[in-house]
This record gives C-alpha cells, sequence and structure tokens, in this order.
C-alpha cells in the first residue's frame, strides 16, 4: 500500500530538527568563485520558527536550500532527523523531500492547473487512491482557507491567495518541516501579516518546524523565537528572538533591531541634555515585564538621590512577550546613581550605559 | 457559380482542388513526423543542457550543431542536396510525396528550436517548487513542465506550420506539387496573375487562420482567458 499523508507514523514524519556542521558553499563561475557560505554551523530545533535575516546575497537562500539538498554544500554537513542529507540515495531524497515543504517569493504554482489539482499534485506523485487524496486537500485546504477557490486557476487569485495555494500544497503531504524563501516578500503589509498568522498555526497546531529567510525585522518580530543573523555568508550572530531584540550585539543586528524598535533618542532632547551640568549616566533600560516599569522608576527617584528623565520609550510583543526598551538620563553622583544600578538589577530589569551620540535621531536629509 | 470562378480564374476548380488537396497532404505529413522529432529533440536539448535535470553534455553539443548547420542551410539548398535521400526513401524526386522528405527535414530543426524555447521558458522555480516535492526527473517534465509550456509548445506548432505552407509552395516550384506547383504553372508561367495573386490571397488567408487558430488554443491550454 502506498504511503499517504494520513497512514505517516510519528517516526516517519521526523521530528524536523535540523543541524548545519561546519558547511561552506563555494559556487564556481567562469568569471570567479563566490563563497556564499562559510563555516556555518546552525542547530534548528524540532518545533521553532526559526528566521534567518540578511542582505541581499548573504546566503540566505543557498543556506535554506542546502535543508532539502536543492543545494550541496562545499564542505561540511547538513543532518536533517540526525540523518546527513547528502548522502541518501536519489530515490531516498525524494522520499526525504516529501518531509519538507517549501514556499516561494514568486508561489511557483502551476498555472495551468485549478488550485485543487496544484495542491493534489504531491499526492498524486505518490499514487495515492483518489479518494483520499480529495479528503486530504480538501482537509488542507480548509486549513489555510481556501475552499471556496479550488477550482479556480492561480491567475484569478491574488498574492496571498497563492501564497496560501502553496502553503497548502507543501502541507499536503503532512511534512514535518517547512522551509519559506521569503514567502511574505512580494506581498503587501497586509496579506504578510495574514500569512505570517497562518504560518505560526502551521507551527502551532500541525507540529511542524518552520524555518523562514527574510530581510524584514518585522517578519521575525511577527512569529520567530529564535533568529539568526548573517551577513556575507557567515552567521554573525544568533540566540532567541527575546534576546537578540533586547540586546542585539552585531552593528548589522542593531541596524535591523532599530528597523522595528527605533530607540533613537529625538535631537531636540539632546540639545536639552548636553546643557545640563550636573553628573548623569544615560541608560538603555529593559523590562520584561512592563507593569513593573512605572514602579521600578519610581522607586528608585524615592530611593536614592537620583532624578530620572525618559527620553524614549517603547513596548513591543516578542515571542509572545512584552519587551520595553526604555532610555532614561539618570542625573545625580556616582555614588547614588552606582545605588540606583544596584536596585535596577535586584529587581529584574536589564540596563547598559550607553553613548548617547550612538542614539541621537539622524535629521532626516531633504534630498 | 462555377463557371463564373473558373472563367475568372482560367483553370477548371478540379486542378484548384487537387492542388489545395496535396498541399494539405504536404503540409500535414510534415508536420507529424516533424513535430514527433522537433519534440524529441526539443526535450533533449531543453534537458541535457548545463544545469538540466538530465545534464549530458556531449549528446547536448553533438545536437545543438547539428541542428545548427540543418537549420542554417537554405531550404533550396536543402531540396536539391536531399535527393538522394528522397529518392532511397520513396522512390522518387517529384512529386507531392517527395516533397515531404526536405519539407520534414527543415522543418525538424526549426521547430526544435522554437519548442526547446518553450520548454526552457517554464523557468528554474517550477522545477526547483517540483523538485522540492520530492518528484522524479521524469516526473518533473510530465507533470511540471509540459503543462505550464503547453500554451508556449502550440504556438512553435503554429509557427512551425506556417513555415510548412511556406515551404510546401517553395517545394512545388521545383516538382513538389500543392498550390505552389499550380501558382508556378498556371500562374506564373502562362501570365495568368488572376489566378496567381487569388492563390497567394488564398494562402495568406489560410496562414491568418491558422495563427488566429494557435493563438486561440494557446490561450485555452495557458488559462488566461
Ligand atoms: N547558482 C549560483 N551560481 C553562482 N553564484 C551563486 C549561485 N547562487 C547564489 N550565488 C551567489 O551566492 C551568494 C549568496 O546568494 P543567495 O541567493 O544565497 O543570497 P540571499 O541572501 O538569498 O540573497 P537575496 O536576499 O537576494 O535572495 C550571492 O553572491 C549569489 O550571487
Ligand atoms: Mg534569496
Amino acid at each position: 500500500m502506498s504511503e499517504t499523508a494520513d497512514e505517516k507514523t510519528v517516526s516517519d514524519r521526523g521530528s524536523g530538527n535540523i543541524v548545519f556542521q561546519n558547511v561552506s558553499k563555494t559556487f564556481r563561475t567562469p568569471q570567479k568563485d563566490v563563497e556564499a557560505l562559510k563555516d556555518v554551523d546552525l542547530t534548528i530545533e524540532s518545533g521553532d520558527i526559526f528566521g534567518i535575516i540578511g542582505f541581499s546575497g548573504a546566503g540566505k537562500s543557498t543556506l535554506l536550500r542546502m535543508i532539502n539538498a536543492l543545494e550541496k554544500p562545499s564542505q561540511g554537513k547538513v543532518l536533517v532527523d540526525g540523518e546527513d542529507i547528502n548522502t541518501l540515495s536519489a530515490a531516498a531524497l525524494r522520499k526525504k523531500r516529501k518531509n519538507i515543504g517549501m514556499i516561494f517569493q514568486q508561489f511557483q504554482l502551476l498555472e495551468s492547473k485549478t488550485v485543487y489539482a496544484n495542491v493534489a499534485l504531491p499526492l498524486k506523485l505518490n499514487r495515492v487512491p483518489e479518494e483520499q487524496i480529495r479528503r486530504r486537500v480538501e482537509e488542507v485546504l480548509e486549513f489555510v482557507e481556501l475552499t471556496d477557490k479550488k477550482n479556480d486557476y492561480p491567475s484569478k487569485l491574488s498574492g496571498g491567495q497563492k501564497q496560501r495555494v502553496g502553503i497548502a500544497r507543501a502541507l499536503v503531504s503532512n511534512p514535518s518541516i517547512l522551509l519559506s524563501d521569503e514567502s511574505t516578500s512580494a506581498l503587501d503589509p497586509k496579506t504578510t501579516n495574514a500569512i505570517l498568522q497562518l504560518l505560526k498555526r502551521v507551527n502551532r497546531e500541525l507540529h511542524i518546524t518552520i524555518v523562514l529567510i527574510t530581510h524584514e525585522m518585522h517578519v521575525i518580530q511577527s512569529i520567530c523565537n529564535r533568529v539568526a543573523v548573517m551577513e556575507d555568508g557567515r552567521i554573525v550572530e544568533q540566540g532567541s528572538a527575546l534576546d537578540v531584540f533586547s540586546a542585539p550585539t552585531q552593528q548589522i543586528t542593531k541596524n535591523f533591531v532599530r528597523t522595528v524598535i527605533n530607540d533613537s533618542v529625538p535631537g531636540l532632547l539632546v540639545e536639552g541634555i548636553r546643557r545640563e551640568t550636573r553628573n548623569y549616566k544615560i541608560l538603555r533600560l529593559k523590562f520584561l515585564d512592563t507593569e513593573t516599569t512605572e514602579s521600578v522608576l519610581a522607586a528608585v527617584n524615592k530611593k536614592f538621590d537620583v532624578e530620572t528623565n525618559i527620553l524614549f520609550a517603547n513596548i513591543s510583543e516578542i515571542q509572545e512577550k512584552i519587551l520595553g526598551i526604555i532610555i532614561i538620563q539618570i542625573i545625580g553622583s556616582d555614588e547614588e546613581i552606582r545605588k540606583g544600578l544596584a536596585y535596577f538589577e535586584t529587581s529584574r530589569v536589564g540596563w547598559q550605559e550607553i553613548n548617547l551620540e550612538d542614539n541621537v535621531q539622524k535629521k532626516e536629509v531633504i534630498a | 457559380m462555377r463557371e463564373v470562378l473558373e472563367g475568372f480564374l482560367g483553370i477548371s476548380l478540379d486542378k484548384i482542388n487537387a492542388s489545395i488537396v496535396e498541399t494539405v497532404y504536404m503540409v500535414s505529413v510534415s508536420l507529424i513526423i516533424a513535430t514527433v522529432f522537433a519534440f524529441f529533440f526539443a526535450v533533449l536539448l531543453a534537458f541535457t543542457r548545463k544545469g538540466g535535470i538530465f545534464q549530458n553534455l556531449v549528446v547536448y553539443n553533438v545536437l545543438n550543431v547539428v541542428i545548427n548547420i540543418v537549420r542554417s542551410t537554405p531550404f533550396v539548398v536543402l531540396l536539391v542536396a536531399v535527393m538522394p535521400l528522397t529518392k532511397a526513401l520513396i522512390g522518387t524526386r517529384i512529386g507531392p510525396t517527395a516533397a515531404i522528405v526536405p519539407m520534414t527535414l527543415s522543418s525538424i530543426p526549426f521547430m526544435a528550436r522554437l519548442m526547446e524555447n518553450s520548454l526552457l521558458d517554464t523557468g528554474r522555480g517550477i522545477l526547483e517548487a517540483a523538485q522540492s516535492i520530492g518528484a522524479t526527473p521524469f516526473q518533473c517534465i510530465v507533470y511540471f513542465i509540459l503543462p505550464e509550456s503547453l500554451g508556449s509548445l502550440i504556438l512553435s506548432l503554429t509557427t512551425g506550420v506556417v513555415g510548412l505552407i511556406g515551404s510546401s509552395a517553395m517545394a512545388g516550384y521545383v516538382g513538389g506539387g500543392g498550390i505552389g506547383a499550380l501558382i508556378q504553372n498556371y500562374g506564373y508561367s502562362k501570365f495568368n496573375f488572376t489566378l496567381m495573386y487569388s492563390l497567394v490571397v488564398v494562402l495568406i488567408l489560410v496562414t491568418q487562420l491558422l495563427q488566429t487558430l494557435g493563438n486561440k488554443l494557446a490561450a485555452l491550454a495557458r488559462k488566461n482567458k
């Protein structure tokens, strides 16, 4: 009996964990060699929504395409559920790929086939009986909320609907991993959010590990629990989304974070701060629980001989947690400030002294 | 009616009918044979090239060169050059059946190139989608590339037919029969310009009709009405 979506056992399906071991990739072209990936070590855990962000040409697609062996490493290993994907026979690789769905920026649907036929195709190639195909396709179309479009051709659909078809096609064979190559980059912001929410449901309700690449930090902020930042073929920073958003270490990461949490101090305020003659420090505070924000600041003012001014405040939601970033000016003697900092620590508020000049809003240059 | 037409054209309608049947015969038989070979070669060209699903540079390069050679040989030269082959295959060098040999031969590389491009037009993206769902190379071709390039293939075929009508007229000129022969033997040589231009107009109309039909079918296959 042929292997079908609903007959897959748990062990067949795999848990969806991916390991890159020391992976490098060099593309040899007649003009020159391009080192697209350099010594990449990366672990993506089962259940993650793992975001990979970087500028164009950083090597994101190359990295992603190694997970289903559309691209082979020049060096190193890619393990999917513990199996080295590049040592599999052609037939075993095809079987493995049925476990790894993929969606694309340009959707890559068959324009000559209806929505139903597009989604049914992976099962048809597997010679699943017609009746089973029908049931499964209807199930996934319902999941992506496209039941009413099943007899339409893709040319009649909006971008968001096309991507839903893409997602349905990727899900139909019940994979454990979903790869997304800039799947929202061709969509408007509202549609982008709808697709991201759908991906979140794919992850939560169907227990599918998602690896997505993007150049928009907003995408990472909305749905990823872990993130890796790529620059020039390397992973320069990685960690939980919360950590990376609250305390980015690399300049490129700081710039990406700033596209969603603009923690720069308005120029007008800076003038006032520069005129301050008393002793002061500028601090960047990180609150993970905003209910305490005000009380902690109030307490510092009351308990110690310091004065605090809020220069900037931002509250955002990441990984379903509230992240508050507040930049304050704290005025007082070094001794009193030190006591205040100790108090922040005992109140579990992260702090970091910053150089104001790095955080001034650049005056817009009108060209 | 019949007498009026025959008087106008200066030739019996039976002769015209016979020549039309001959042309249809030459074009359709050549078309069928050429399509089969051209499609086969187009698939080979598109998939054995560098980066293709069945990459095989030896096959690709040999085919590529042969096709270029045949394609750059003018049809008139080909007509004469293949005569020994025609004689061997058909048993004679003249007549409609004999004309099918050079017509088919010149049409194969022409249509193979057009079809190759149709197949290549179906971008790498769709192929990757196919590979990502675990399709075999054969399934990639049958379930992804062919249906997606069908519209474009129909257009290539249409261009092929139009080309064949042209070469059938030329073949007629050197003893191949059909409308071409009629234009030469009863129109041009006998200074019957009414007949000549009437037949030319008919050829133009038929060509237009076929092209329109091809466009319609292609649009239908592409589902973009
Ligand atoms: N098949 C190939 N042949 C040669 N060079 C390639 C090939 N594929 C990718 N590259 C090069 O490798 C580098 C990384 O490409 P990659 O597509 O992974 O970048 P990316 O981060 O996905 O960029 P983008 O955001 O533009 O999609 C680039 O310099 C690219 O030109
Ligand atoms: Mg890319």
